[in-house]
C-alpha cells in the first residue's frame, strides 16, 4: 500500500484484497499462494499428467478383454481391478480422464469465451447489443441443461466435439453474467469517464481499461465451471449421451458398472472417487484464486461480490 | 464543573502486519455538562475511532486496549453489553455523516422514532408518539404529525440529518456525538443544522462532542477544541484561544493551510510538509515529528512530549512549546 | 415554468480570443411524460467564459446546474439552447465537438475512482496520447508523460506505479497530470479538493495557482468552499437552480454581495479567522426542485427580502455593486443595489 494509505480511521480495514485486485494478475498470485490453491493445482496437475501420459503409464490396454479375468476384485496385477468383461480398471480411468479433463477443460475455455465476449458486449456494445445479450442469456439459463443435452445428442450423434459445444452451451450464459456484472460496475466509475474525456473508444475502453479488471472474475470463475463440467460430462456419458464406446469415459465406466455393483463395488467407486477428486480439485483452485483475487462469486446466480471496498 | 463524561488514555489497537498498532494512543479528555467539544483532525487521527471506542463500538478487528470511559462516575468500558445498549441511544446518542445509511428506508419516520423511544423508555405506544412528535418540533418540523408518515426516501439530504438528530434526540440523552454530522451537506443547509445544534443544546442543556474535519467550523459551535493527530492529543483548550494562539505546530499548520474569508490571496498557502504516517509506522518521539518544521533533533524524536500547560484550560503536547511558548511553535508568517 | 421569464441576458464581454465561453446555454432534460412532460431545466440561459490564464470559480448548492454545465463545457453534454465557443469560435459538428473534447479537460472529484486500477500511471497518461495520435512513439509518449508528471510535483519513477500506491493527494496530482498532458486551454476542476485533508488542499491549491502562471492554462473551478474560491479564484460565478444569480470579480463579489443568496451563502461559511462573525443559517429551507420553479424569481422562497414583485417577476441579471460594471459584477435580483 502507499505510503499515505489513510489509517483504519478512515478507511475500513481495505486489506490485501483490495490491493491486490488493483494490481497486475501475476502479481497478484506471485507469493500469495494458499494451501487451497496448491492442494487443488497439484492434485489437478497430476490427474492431468496421468491423463496425458497414459498411453505410456496405463498398464493394460484399456480396451483389451480377459474373460478370464472378469470382475477381479484391486490386487497385484489390477490394482484397480478389472469390470464385467475383464478390461483393466485403472487404465480405463485412466484414459476416461483424457476424456473427462478433455471436454471439461475445452468446453470451460469455449464457455469462457463466448462468455467474455458476450458479457462485454451487453455493456459496451450499445442498447440493442445489451438487450439482445440478455435476452438469450435468460432463455439460455432457462433452458435446462440435460433437456437441451438430450435434445442435441439425440439429433446428431455424440462426439468429443459436440460434448465440448455442449459445455460451452451449458457455461457461457453463466460467465456473461458475471463478467457484465463486473464490467457493469467499472463501467460506472470515473476512471471509465476519465479515459471518454481523453478520447478513448468504446472498444478501447472495454480492451484496455475495463477487461483487466474483469479477469480476476473470469480466473475464479473458470475451474469452478470446469468442475460443474466434469461432473455434468460424467452425467451425460452415464446416461448414455457422452462420447460413444468403446472410448473410455468415467460415467461410460460408471454406467457399465452399475449392473455390478453389488459384486464390483470397485468399479463405481472407484470412478466416482476419481470424478469426485478432479471435481474438487479445481473447486479449491477456484476458491484459492478467489482468496487472492477478493472476488467472490455465485457462479449460478451469476453475481459478484468484490472485497475490494471504496475507500 | 465536573465532568459528565471522562476519557482517560484510550488506546484502540488495529492489528497491523502481525502486531498492534495503535489508531488512538493515550487520548484523554472531558466533557461537562451542556457543553460542546470539538475534536478535530484530518484523516488518520483517530478522530472517529475515538468516538466509536466511547460506545464500545470499534469495529472489527480493532479493540479497546487500554483506557476508561468515565460516564457520570462509572466506567463504560466494563460494563456489559445489555448494560451498554441502554447507554447507546438513550444516554449517549450518535448522529452520523451519512444518514441516508442511519435512516432505514423501509419504515415512515415516525415509525423509527416511536420504536428507539419505545426501546429505551417501554412507554406506551401513544406517549411515544407524543414524544415523537415533540422532538420532530425540536429539530424545526412545524408539522410534526405530518413528518410523521414520511419515508425517509422523500426527504432531502439536510431534511434527513434533522430526522437522524430528532432521532439521537428522541430519548433525552445526556450526550450527543457528532461524527461529521454536518460534513456532506451544502453550505446553507449546514449553517441551518449548526444553529439547530447550537440552539437545542442551549434549550435541553445536553453535551456534544462535535467531530469534524473543518477547523473553521468549530469557533461557531465548540467551547473547547481537541486536536487529534495520529491517534495521539496535540493541543486541547478553549476554542478561542487556541484558533488565535494555537501552540502546537500542527495545530499552527492546520489553522494556516485552511484558507480562511480574510486569507491573503495570490499568495502561496503554507503547507505541513509530508503525510500522515501510515498505521503503525509512527516514528518514536512525538507524533508529529516526522512532519514538523520546527522538531529538534535529539529531543523531538527521542521522546513522547508531555503536556504543557498554555493558559487556562489550554495544554499543549510538544517539547518545543515546553521550551519556547508559541514563539517556538508559529512556523509561519 | 415561471410565468414571467426574463429576457435573456447578454454576454457581458466579448468570447476571448483563447479560452473557452458559453453564451446563453441552456439544458433541458425531457421528463417521463410522452411529450417529456415534466421536465426540467438544469441550466438556464447561462452565459460564462473562462480565459486562458484565468481561474473562475464556479460556486453553487447542489442541483444548482454546475455539474450540468461543466459537462457541456467539455463536450460530453449538448446543451439544448446556446453555443459554446471555443478560442471565439463557436463549436459545430461532430469535428468540432471533439476538438472541444481534447482542448478542454477535466479533472475528477474523486481521486480513487478515476484513476484505472488495472493500469500503471504511465499507462494511463501515455494512453491518453495514443488515443490522440499524439507523442509520436511509445518512448516519445513515456517520455512526455515523465515531464507532466514532473510538472505536477512527482517524478518520472513513478511511472510504472499503479494508482493504489498513492496517497489521496498524489492522485488528484495524477489526475491532473491526465488532464494536462494534451495541452488543453482549460482544464475543468470539479470539487477536486473537497475530498482531501486541509494540508493536502493546500499543496493541491498551490500547485494550480502555479500550474495556471507556468502553463497559462484557464481554470474553472468549481466548488462548494467559498473560502477556497476567495482564495484561488480571480472571477467567481454563483449559481442557483441551474441560473446565473451574482457573477464578477472575486474581491468585488466577496467584498459587496449584491445578491441575497451570495450574502447567505457568505454567512454560512465557517470561518475560523480571528474576528470571523459567528456563522449564521440566512438562507431558510431548501431549494425548490428543478421541475417545479416557483413563478418569479426561482430564489424568492427562500429569500429574507422578497417582496410581492419577487414572485411575479423573475429578475433579470444585471451590472450590481459599487463599481457596477467595471469588473463585470451582475446580479440577478430586483433588489440589488439597493440599500439593506
Amino acid at each position: 500500500m502507499s505510503a499515505t494509505t489513510p489509517l483504519a480511521a478512515s478507511a475500513g480495514p481495505a486489506g490485501p484484497a483490495a490491493a491486490s485486485a488493483r494490481r497486475g494478475l501475476l502479481a497478484t498470485v506471485r507469493g500469495r499462494l494458499n494451501w487451497q490453491l496448491a492442494l487443488g493445482g497439484s492434485v489437478l496437475a497430476l490427474i492431468a499428467l496421468v491423463a496425458l501420459l497414459a498411453p505410456l503409464i496405463a498398464p493394460f490396454d484399456p480396451n483389451r478383454q480377459d474373460l478370464m479375468m472378469v470382475l477381479t476384485s484391486p490386487g497385484d496385477v489390477h490394482w484397480a481391478g478389472t469390470d464385467g468383461i475383464g478390461r483393466d480398471l485403472l487404465s480405463r480411468l485412466m484414459y476416461g480422464a483424457r476424456v473427462s479433463l478433455g471436454v471439461a477443460g475445452l468446453g470451460m475455455l469455449v464457455s469462457i469465451v463466448v462468455g467474455v465476449g458476450a458479457g462485454m458486449l451487453a455493456v459496451f456494445g450499445g442498447k440493442w447489443s445489451e438487450r439482445i445479450v440478455l435476452r438469450t442469456i435468460d432463455v439460455q439459463l432457462a433452458f435446462p441443461y440435460i433437456l437441451l443435452a438430450v435434445a442435441i445428442t439425440s439429433a446428431v450423434k455424440p462426439s468429443f466435439a459436440v460434448l465440448v459445444l455442449l459445455m460451452g452451451l451449458a457455461g457461457w450464459a453463466g460467465a456473461a453474467r458475471v463478467v457484465r456484472s463486473v464490467a457493469l460496475g467499472e463501467r460506472g466509475k470515473d476512471y471509465v469517464r476519465a479515459a471518454e474525456m481523453v478520447g478513448a473508444s468504446r472498444v478501447r475502453i472495454a480492451r484496455k481499461y475495463v477487461f483487466p479488471s474483469v479477469l480476476p472474475s473470469v480466473l475464479v470463475l473458470a475451474p469452478m465451471q470446469m468442475s460443474a463440467m466434469i461432473v455434468f460430462e460424467s452425467t451425460l456419458s452415464f446416461l448414455g449421451m457422452g462420447v460413444r464406446p468403446p472410448t473410455p469415459t468415467w460415467g461410460g465406466i460408471m454406467l457399465e458398472g452399475k449392473d455390478y455393483l453389488a459384486d464390483a463395488w470397485w468399479i463405481t467407486t472407484l470412478t466416482g472417487l476419481a470424478i469426485f477428486v478432479t471435481a474438487l480439485s479445481l473447486m479449491l483452485i477456484g476458491d484459492g484464486l478467489q482468496r487472492i483475487t477478493g472476488q467472490r462469486i455465485d457462479a449460478i446466480g451469476g453475481t459478484v461480490e468484490s472485497r475490494e471496498e471504496k475507500s | 464543573m465536573s465532568a459528565l463524561l471522562q476519557v482517560e488514555d484510550l488506546r484502540v489497537e488495529f492489528p497491523r502486519g502481525g502486531r498492534a498498532a495503535a489508531a488512538v494512543d493515550g487520548v484523554s479528555f472531558e466533557l461537562a455538562a451542556g457543553e460542546c467539544l470539538a475534536i478535530v483532525g484530518e484523516s488518520g487521527s483517530g478522530k472517529s475511532i475515538t468516538c466509536q471506542a466511547l460506545m464500545r463500538l470499534v469495529p472489527e478487528p480493532g479493540r479497546i486496549a487500554g483506557g476508561r470511559v468515565l460516564f457520570e462516575g462509572a466506567d463504560l468500558l466494563q460494563r456489559s453489553e445489555s448494560e451498554l445498549r441502554r447507554v447507546r441511544g438513550g444516554e449517549i446518542a450518535m448522529v452520523f455523516q451519512d444518514p441516508s445509511s442511519t435512516l432505514n428506508p423501509v419504515f415512515t419516520v415516525g415509525h423509527q422514532l416511536i420504536d428507539v423511544i419505545r426501546t429505551h423508555w417501554r412507554c406506551s405506544r401513544g406517549k411515544a408518539r407524543e414524544r415523537a412528535q415533540e422532538v420532530l418540533e425540536q429539530v424545526g418540523f412545524p408539522d410534526p404529525a405530518a413528518r410523521m408518515k414520511a419515508y425517509p426516501g422523500e426527504l432531502s439530504g439536510g431534511l434527513k440529518q434533522r430526522i437522524s438528530i430528532a432521532l439521537a434526540l428522541a430519548c433525552k440523552p445526556r450526550v450527543v456525538i457528532c461524527d461529521e454530522a454536518t460534513t456532506n451537506l451544502d453550505v446553507s443547509i449546514q449553517a441551518q443544522i449548526v444553529e439547530l445544534l447550537r440552539r437545542l443544546k442551549d434549550e435541553l442543556g445536553f453535551s456534544i462532542v462535535f467531530i469534524t474535519h473543518d477547523i473553521g467550523l468549530t469557533p461557531h459551535i465548540a467551547d473547547r477544541i481537541l486536536v487529534l493527530y495520529a491517534g495521539h492529543a496535540v493541543e486541547e483548550g478553549p476554542v478561542r484561544q487556541v484558533l488565535d494562539s494555537p501552540g502546537h505546530p500542527y495545530t499552527v499548520g492546520l489553522l494556516h493551510a485552511a484558507p480562511s474569508l480574510s486569507s491573503e490571496r495570490g499568495v502561496a498557502l503554507p503547507t505541513i510538509p509530508g503525510t500522515v504516517p501510515p498505521l503503525g509506522q509512527l516514528p518514536p518521539g512525538a507524533p508529529f515529528v516526522s512532519r514538523c518544521p520546527v522538531a529538534v533533533a535529539g529531543e523531538c524524536d527521542t521522546a513522547e512530549p508531555g503536556w504543557t500547560a498554555a493558559g487556562p484550560g489550554h495544554r499543549v503536547a510538544c517539547h518545543r512549546f515546553a521550551h519556547d511558548g508559541t514563539k517556538g511553535t508559529t512556523w509561519v508568517r | 415554468m415561471g410565468a414571467m421569464s426574463a429576457a435573456p441576458t447578454p454576454p457581458l464581454t466579448a468570447p476571448p480570443a483563447s479560452g473557452i465561453a458559453a453564451e446563453q446555454i441552456a439544458k433541458r432534460f425531457a421528463g417521463r411524460g410522452r411529450k417529456g412532460e415534466g421536465g426540467v431545466h438544469a441550466v438556464n440561459d447561462v452565459s460564462l467564459s473562462v480565459a486562458a490564464g484565468e481561474i473562475v470559480g464556479l460556486v453553487g448548492e447542489s442541483g444548482c446546474g454546475k455539474s450540468t454545465l461543466s459537462r457541456i463545457l467539455i463536450g460530453i453534454e449538448t446543451p439544448s439552447s446556446g453555443r459554446v465557443l471555443l478560442d471565439g469560435a463557436p463549436v459545430e459538428g461532430r469535428a468540432g465537438w471533439r476538438a472541444l473534447r481534447r482542448r478542454v479537460q477535466y479533472v475528477f472529484q474523486d481521486p480513487y475512482g478515476s484513476l484505472c486500477p488495472t493500469m500503471t500511471i504511465g499507462e494511463t497518461l501515455a494512453d491518453a496520447l495514443a488515443v490522440n495520435d499524439l507523442g509520436g512513439s511509445k518512448a516519445g509518449r513515456r517520455e512526455r508523460a515523465g515531464e507532466i508528471l514532473t510538472q505536477v510535483g512527482l517524478s518520472p519513477a513513478d511511472l510504472d506505479r499503479h494508482p493504489s500506491q498513492f496517497s489521496g493527494g498524489q492522485r488528484q496530482r495524477i489526475g491532473l497530470a491526465r488532464a494536462l498532458i494534451l495541452e488543453p486551454e482549460v482544464v475543468v476542476c470539479d470539487e477536486i479538493v473537497s475530498g482531501l485533508d486541509v494540508s493536502v488542499q493546500a499543496q493541491i491549491l498551490n500547485l494550480l495557482r502555479e500550474l495556471r502562471q507556468r502553463l497559462g492554462i484557464g481554470l474553472l473551478f468549481i466548488s462548494h468552499d467559498l473560502r477556497v474560491v476567495r482564495y484561488l479564484c480571480d472571477r467567481v460565478v454563483v449559481m442557483y437552480l441551474g441560473r446565473i444569480v451574482e457573477e464578477g470579480d472575486v474581491e468585488q463579489v466577496f467584498g459587496d454581495p449584491q445578491h441575497p443568496y451570495t450574502r447567505g451563502l457568505l454567512a454560512s461559511v465557517p470561518d475560523h479567522a480571528p474576528g470571523a462573525p459567528e456563522l449564521k443559517a440566512r438562507v431558510a429551507g431548501e431549494p425548490a426542485s428543478l421541475g417545479e420553479l416557483p413563478s418569479g424569481c426561482p430564489f424568492a422562497p427562500r429569500c429574507p427580502l422578497a417582496a410581492d414583485r419577487c414572485r411575479a417577476e423573475d429578475p433579470a441579471l444585471v451590472a450590481a455593486g459599487a463599481q457596477a460594471g467595471a469588473g463585470g459584477h451582475r446580479a440577478r435580483c430586483h433588489f440589488a443595489g439597493a440599500p439593506r
